[in-house]
């Protein structure tokens, strides 16, 4: 999916190879992005990339919180699934932000 | 319902096959004849691959307190079965190279490897009988995602079409509209690679472990391996929702006694001896 350039992170992947104005490729396709790849590129006047469609890893707890909740929210109710979910929840819980 | 696997995979020859001296170790395994010598020898063939298995079995996954210098030394410490094992981890990266795969090629790998771990620990902790098969079983549990990705691609296409926009697993969208499942699928791969009954069995019901008809236990052991695994959020199954576990599954591995919390923290304080795995994707 196509992605502002503001809102890459290292880490993803690029889906389609990154082009100068003159079509020479900056990066191929396939590229796992680095941070000084993502400062180069908005240096250069790259405006968004397309990159795989992939989860996004958890960059914060709070959203691997909302990541969590989402991927139970089908199953929520029966009892197993709630075992389940509540371990993976306080598990969750002992990770303080600044460890993440 | 799924039928035959073999109805979207049109060109059985066009599926991947195992590296030839993998092959090979697999067919001499159940020979009584053969000597760890014997082994030893076909592997030393692939210098890359002698490299690799030595790796891994000098890994914390094994944690062994002393050097393993040779595949011989490695197959009288841990058997045949568990060198075939290690032989075929070391070599599965490879056979399917599926770098475009649209969810995350690493990531796939990455969950893969976590079921693995989360099945070894499950089987050893609740001491079943086939746990040396633990590992290789749930690294193999979702390869028929790749193997329909690479050989049914439109089909595959569709699938994941579908996830996208009903946020539902890839399991149920397969039941929807194709006639099989990655689960039969990678059964389809791992019989055509010979490998022993029991695991193919094992991939086949990983979705429906109350259907296993070789090893219930240690097809439900996968099946929570899964679910455990997706929970601690290891890796992307390619999708966002997480399947219902089996009642039946839960209760004859004894969990409805003690619950998740034990196995599971324990699963997670496990996760980085796979780490030289992890390093060979």
């Amino acid at each position: 999916m196509e992605m502002p350039i503001g809102d890459v992170i290292e880490g993803d992947v690029l889906a389609e190879a990154v082009r100068s104005a003159e079509g020479l490729v900056l990066l191929p396709s396939g590229t796992e992005i680095t941070a000084s790849q993502i400062r180069i590129l908005t240096d250069r006047g790259v405006e968004s990339v397309v990159v795989e469609r992939n989860p996004e890893p958890p960059s914060t707890v709070t959203k691997a919180f909302d990541e969590l909740d989402h991927m139970f929210s089908d199953v929520r109710g029966d009892q197993i699934m709630d075992s389940i979910h509540d371990v993976a929840h306080a598990m969750l819980e002992r990770i303080r932000p600044q460890d993440k | 319902m799924p039928t035959d696997p073999r109805k979207i995979i049109r060109n059985i020859d066009d599926l991947p096959t195992l590296p030839q001296v993998v092959a090979r170790v697999n067919e001499m395994i159940g020979d009584p004849s053969v000597s760890a010598g014997d082994i030893n020898d076909i592997i030393s063939k692939d210098v890359a691959l002698s490299a690799r298995i030595l790796k891994l079995v000098n890994s914390a996954f094994y944690g062994f307190p002393r050097r393993i210098s040779s595949v011989t030394h490695a197959i009288v410490i841990l058997g045949f079965n568990a060198v075939r094992n290690m032989a075929l981890s070391a070599s599965v990266f490879q056979s399917l190279l599926a770098r475009d795969l649209p969810f995350g090629y690493s990531e796939f790998w990455v969950h893969s490897i976590g079921v693995a771990v989360a099945a070894n620990v499950i089987a050893r902790e609740k001491r079943l009988k086939a746990v040396e098969d633990a590992f290789m079983c749930g690294l193999l549990h979702d390869i028929g995602k790749v193997v329909l990705h690479q050989y049914a691609r439109d089909d595959f296409a569709r699938v994941l079409a579908r996830v996208e926009k009903e946020d539902c697993l890839i399991y149920d969208a397969e039941l929807d509209l194709l006639d099989t499942t990655h689960a039969q699928v990678g059964a389809l791969l791992t019989d055509e690679w010979k490998l022993p009954e029991r695991i193919v069995n094992v991939i086949e019901s990983h979705h429906t472990p109350t259907e296993a008809t070789e090893s219930p236990e240690l097809t439900a052991a996968i099946h929570l391996a899964d679910v455990f695994t997706r929970a601690l959020m290891v890796g992307s199954g390619g999708d966002n929702k997480i399947p219902q576990v089996d009642p039946g599954a839960w209760s004859l591995l004894g969990f409805s006694d003690e619950g998740p919390g034990p196995i599971m923290r324990q699963v997670a304080s496990e996760m980085h001896t796979a780490d030289a795995f992890i390093e060979l994707i």
